[in-house]
């Protein structure tokens, strides 16, 4: 490996900075694209919904800002025992009396949690293993390579129950399992990328004039390949997101964190699936939407990377 | 460097992997706490039985003691005793693979053979309501998790309509092993199957339908269609054969990839319907703490994997002289 | 004070997502933290250690998992500091049960029939020589006088004799509480009643005991198929095996005696009750006439006598014929002489070994018995094998030449991932009974369904809060006692279990009619005493509500 390094947090901070550059420039493939805008429109729904959850207290101004549930979603018998929807409960009651509204809302913060930092992490990994990997080849893509075969090898359920019974379950420790299994798909695409992109002549020149390995790797070589790690990180917030609710689901969630994936855990362990519609298809739904408005915006961002999809229109 | 060389080097790489793979399952195993007698504390087991069971099963030995004994046993093809069983793993583990396999196999079979079509058709169409509906449709059922496809299929069609059974691979009490056309054959199989593969099959659907509508859409708009095509040949046939052509490759790698997510996804599928596979038999193991049947059945399931993406890398070296020997 | 960071989990669950439980509030709130009722030290010392509380996770039992978050809750309503950690059961039996690393951790004790004799609750669980890892005295419960009332009942052959120290030893652990009992959790287990007549379930165990096993009975066809939440590890009686095990074995193997649906133990292969002499350390008993095994061959009292010696070589099963010094056969008889007076020897001993063939187990080496494979699995119980597939079903047919035949020609065991999926599978008609307890919106709807039924039962076992008495502040029993107050055991059972079950205070359940103590020290939910007790024992509180050692204490 090279023997000049800038440090890793710089050249990742330059990697965030040019990349809001471009999301800005390319946000205007959104204008025309219906489903982008639909995916868009619900993507910032869920976002409002997740920041303002909860009640916030401002103390220097001794302001709170009241949250949108409107009840504690973990407050036992704040109605009757599964009750249908009604005026005060929109969606209903659980088994044991709690608001399934406001579960549902305050579920929504740990989709967000999830999704944004399990995707950043996992293509901040999977980026930076594809261009090492890609850029100086030999023994070193072979390493970094046949570690992705192996991580291809073990599969992700089974796996996250393992870590997830060795660290515990919590939220950061499902979002690890998440990553270390995520972040595969992204180097394997960024790689070969970065393989063509290697050949090229900006590339020579660059090596030309003396330019150091990480200068070429990240200034030149990376700008190229970032509208596909956008496209990657769209796609891994929708898995992280499904794989989160999967383990939640087998009950391997985290017990603090209430959510969607465990919503529907507890009404199967309750066995009322077949009566409790209120509580079943709610988070159901919400996890479907939520992961389907990732899916049409990481969509639209494909025809950025492959305009030539774009040019068919 | 020749074909040759090229292929016996991914061998050996592929023997290392395997090496790899393995230590990190052991690693990781041995880390998880616990140990295959909690389970027995309860029913009446005495500290110096605990004591005594656990010397029996090598745990008491330094780790690489254990690693070394275990590696040695899995070269020669042993996959040990189940701790719990006290049965040979590979005695447990055959069924309940051969249970999982046929089930996600069809669902991957399915998947594949409609994403396919389906794909093909909306490339063609491109631009019509049919294909926008079309990746309507497909990007939400990839946007569903598994589990909650089978609750709403199970919810309609065996609790609601009452068609299908909810769970389990057969009607109990017949007679149980024989070969495998009468164990997956019969018709009380397939009526079990219909809903687990079903879901499966959704899940799955959205990759080869995407894949191939890209495809589809790359070869219709390669310059030498047009080539072809002033060359007097039926359009269809050309079509025909170099959407087919191109879309193999593609097809195959994700379909080595898509083996392993459903080989791990079966756990859910498996325990929403209640169906004895392997999925099942693992999280099993993991909550016992029988090592030895854990790690074999990791080790089938990553092996499956593993074997998958090297035939995938072969295949693509075969079918497209132009990559090279990387 | 050295705490392990990593290893600690807040409880935000009881500041925020929990929040105060509905049914306690009414006098929780009057609690303000700032603001104790009750006066403590006026000097006070250091702070009381956080209280590490282990608890199942909801999928392994929910009702459990919810009863955990009020505990905490309350805990810290008092003062104390509470860190809830939430574990799978192995991974749960391991900490607290072998490791031993917990200060409070919320478990369940099984009431197998052999529990139902008060050894195992009133010696094994509660004796300081059970204090090592893994050992039932999880607690580390060490108290002098105890011990020699726990030691007295095993040499009482004669049984009111020894009630009064059963009743006199839970008295003193009553009081001591190393262990707050919560509950015996009894319930309903559903089966069809259309499909099925005649269930019988029987004290502790529901439809999971034998005598409804054999005593179901099919309407329309021949066969019952009977619904467990897991599989069965083996059948070999010789292997470790845990309570489904045991259920199953038990139906294929015979016994000399069997507890009955009272908790007795009554004659099976035996013709009588033992003849016990006076000094309470010989029994003899004639074994029954014309018993077959399996295959046909005569069940005789060389069987038996070569039972009892193979139990005695084996590695798992030598600790439970321990006490046998010497056996004798003539004719039918056979006689036990034990080394020492052991009152549950006809309950705990000859109701629990099974009587192997020796045509068939005769020449099998003791090291190698747990690993033997009999593939026909032959005994010469009222069920015999038939055909076994894991993780599919079990297949057992009735053995016709039985003295007790079965009532089902095919009984067939399916297990299932949950109890929920086996509850559907019940409705939808794939299975019969369920040998677990559904949750209570499962339950209404069974009730509500005129093609099926429940089964209820009462508990010998119940759940409860052990203290580790080896740490502090838990060795000191105002702290136990204090924290006892701070279980809602009626709540548990009225709001959580949905009235399945009863509240408890001892150690032996209230539905073990003879052996329970009904006037022994009480428990409820009252954190207004669980301060008194505390100031009584010397603490005192801060400003801000939490629990210090007193300067004098």
């Amino acid at each position: 490996m090279s023997t000049e390094r800038t440090s890793p947090i710089d050249s990742a901070t330059g990697a965030v900075g040019d990349g809001l550059d471009y999301v800005r420039t390319k946000l205007e493939v959104f204008e025309g694209d219906r489903l982008g805008q639909i995916g868009l429109a619900i993507l910032v729904t869920f976002l409002l919904i997740g920041i303002f959850a909860r009640p916030y207290t401002i103390e220097f101004l001794d302001l709170t800002i009241p949250g949108l549930t409107p009840h504690d979603p973990g407050e036992r018998a704040v109605g009757g025992r599964l009750e249908s929807p009604s005026a005060d409960h929109p969606l209903g009651t659980t088994d044991m009396g709690r608001d399934v509204l406001s579960q549902l809302i305050a579920g929504t913060r740990v989709t967000l949690i999830v999704g944004s930092l399990a995707a950043f992490m996992a293509v901040f990994i999977g980026t930076n293993v594809g261009l090492v990997s890609a850029y100086f080849g030999g023994w070193v893509d072979d390493v970094l390579m046949r570690i992705t075969d192996i991580v291809y090898g073990v599969p992700f359920l089974p796996f996250a129950i393992v870590l997830v019974a060795i660290l515990g379950s919590s939220l950061v420790n499902i979002i690890v399992a998440i990553v270390l299994i995520l972040w595969r798909s992204t180097a394997r695409v960024i790689r070969s990328q970065v393989l063509s992109h290697k050949q090229r002549p900006y590339v020579e020149s660059a090596q030309a004039i003396g330019a150091s390995h990480t200068r070429i790797m990240y200034r030149h070589i990376l700008p190229n390949v970032l509208p596909l790690t956008f496209l990657y990180a769209a796609f891994a917030v929708g898995w992280a997101v499904i794989a989160e609710a999967s383990l939640s689901f087998l009950g391997f969630g985290d017990p603090n964190m209430l959510s969607w994936g465990e919503m529907i855990y507890n009404v199967y362990t309750a066995n009322a699936i077949r009566e409790a519609w209120w509580w079943v298809f709610p988070p159901g739904i919400a996890i479907m939407l939520f992961v389907m408005s990732v899916f049409f915006i990481g969509r639209t961002l494909e025809e950025v990377v492959n305009p030539e999809l774009r040019h068919q229109k | 460097m020749g074909l040759r060389a090229y292929v016996a080097r991914r061998i050996l790489q592929l023997i290392v992997t395997f090496w790899a793979f393995f230590t990190l399952l052991f690693v990781l195993f041995r880390m998880m706490p616990g140990d295959p007698t909690s389970m027995f504390i309860m029913d009446g087991m005495t500290p110096e039985q605990r004591e005594q069971r656990i010397a029996e099963l090598g745990l008491d030995q330094p780790l690489y003691v254990q690693y070394v004994e275990y590696a040695r046993q899995l070269l020669t093809g042993d996959f040990g005793q189940s701790f719990i069983y006290r049965d040979p793993v590979i005695d447990i583990i055959v069924v309940r693979f051969m249970n999982t396999i046929v089930l996600m196999g069809t669902a991957l079979v399915i998947a594949y053979l409609i994403g396919i079509t389906f794909g093909a058709i909306m490339g063609w169409w491109r631009d019509s309501r049919f294909e926008r509906g079309g990746i309507v449709v497909t990007l939400i059922a990839r946007s569903s998790p598994e589990f909650w496809v089978g609750i709403v299929l199970l919810s309609v069609f065996a609790f609601w309509l009452g068609w299908f059974p909810s769970s389990g691979m057969r009607t109990t009490g017949g007679e149980l092993g024989g070969g495998f056309v009468a164990r997956y054959g019969s018709a009380d199989f397939l009526r079990h199957l219909f809903l687990p593969a079903l879901t499966g099959a959704i899940v799955y659907l959205a990759t080869p339908t995407l894949l191939m509508r890209s495809t589809m859409l790359d070869v219709l708009n390669a310059d030498f269609i047009e080539i072809k095509k002033a060359e007097g040949l039926p359009e269809r046939t050309v079509l025909y054969k170099h959407a087919a052509r191109n879309s193999i490759l593609p097809i195959v790698t994700v379909m080595a990839i898509a083996t392993g997510a459903a080989m791990g996804g079966s756990v859910v599928i498996e325990t929403v319907f209640n169906w004895p596979g392997m999925g099942r038999e693992m999280v099993n193991a993991v909550n016992n703490n029988d090592y030895p049947l854990a790690m074999a059945a990791f080790f089938l399931m990553g092996s499956v994997v593993i074997i998958m993406n090297f035939i995938a890398d072969l295949t693509y070296v075969y079918l497209d002289p132009r990559v090279e020997y990387e | 004070m050295v705490e392990d960071n990593t290893s600690r989990r807040r409880v935000l669950k009881g500041a925020g997502v929990a929040g105060a439980t509905g049914l306690v509030t009414s006098f929780a709130g009057c609690l303000g933290d700032d603001d104790p009722d009750v006066e403590g030290a006026d000097e006070l010392d250091e702070e009381v250690p956080e209280i590490h509380l282990v608890a199942p996770t909801a999928g392994t039992n929910p009702f459990r998992n919810e009863l955990a978050s009020i505990i905490a809750d309350n805990w810290e309503e008092i003062g104390f500091e509470v860190d809830l950690e939430e574990l799978e059961f192995g991974a749960h039996v391991d900490k607290a049960v072998v490791q031993q690393d917990f200060d409070a951790s919320l478990l369940g004790w099984g009431g197998t029939p052999e529990r139902i004799d008060p050894h195992t609750f009133i010696y094994d669980m509660h004796h300081s020589n059970n204090t090592a890892e893994g050992g039932r005295n999880t607690p580390g419960y060490e108290n002098d006088e105890y011990d020699e009332l726990a030691e007295l009942q095993v040499t009482q052959v004669d049984e009111d004799e020894r009630q009064q120290t059963v009743y006199d030893a839970q008295e003193i652990i009553a009081e001591d509480q190393p262990r707050t009992y919560i509950a015996n959790e009894g319930g309903y287990h559903p089966y069809a009643s259309a499909r099925v007549t005649d269930v019988d379930p029987t004290l502790g165990e529901g439809l999971n005991s034998f005598w409804n096993m054999i005593s179901a009975t099919p309407t329309d066809d021949d066969t019952v198929r009977f619904g467990y939440p897991s599989e069965i590890i083996s059948l070999n009686p010789m292997q470790d095996l845990a309570t489904p095990d045991r259920q199953f074995v038990r139906l294929i193997y015979d016994q000399l005696y069997r507890i009955d649906e009272d908790g007795f133990p009554s004659p099976w292969l035996a013709t009588d009750d033992p003849e016990i002499e006076d000094d309470g350390m010989t029994y003899t008993l004639e074994i029954r006439d014309g018993v077959t095994f399996h295959d046909g061959e005569d069940l005789t009292v060389e069987d038996v006598e070569f039972t009892y010696e193979m139990y005695a070589d084996s590695p798992t099963y030598s600790d439970l014929v321990d006490v046998i010094d010497e056996i004798d056969t003539s004719g039918n008889e056979i006689t036990f002489h034990l080394e020492e007076q052991y009152a549950p020897f006809t309950a705990n001993v000859l109701g629990q070994v099974y009587i192997f063939p020796e045509h068939i187990w005769g020449d099998v080496d003791p090291d190698d018995l747990v690993d033997f494979e009999d593939e026909n699995w032959t005994g010469s119980g009222p069920f015999e094998f038939r055909d076994w597939e894991r993780q599919a079903e079990l297949q057992l047919e009735a053995f016709d030449d039985h003295f007790e035949t079965p009532n089902a020609d095919t009984f067939i065991r399916i297990p299932g991932s949950d109890t929920s999926t086996l509850v559907n599978s019940l409705e939808s008609g794939q299975i019969d009974m369920v040998g677990a307890v559904p949750q209570p919106t499962a339950v209404d709807r069974v009730r509500d369904d005129d093609e099926l039924d429940l089964a209820d039962f009462d508990a010998v076992g119940y759940a409860m809060v052990e203290y580790n008495t080896r740490r502090e502040p838990l060795d000191d029993r105002h702290a136990r006692r204090a924290l006892s107050y701070g279980v809602p055991k009626e709540e548990y059972v009225e709001f959580i279990r949905d009235g399945m079950g009863t509240v408890t205070h001892t150690t032996i359940s209230e539905h073990n009619e003879f052996w329970h103590n009904p006037d022994v020290e009480e428990f409820y939910e009252d954190l207004e005493a669980a301060q008194q007790e505390l100031a009584d024992g010397g603490y005192g509180w801060d400003d801000d509500g939490r629990l210090h050692y007193g300067a004098d204490q």
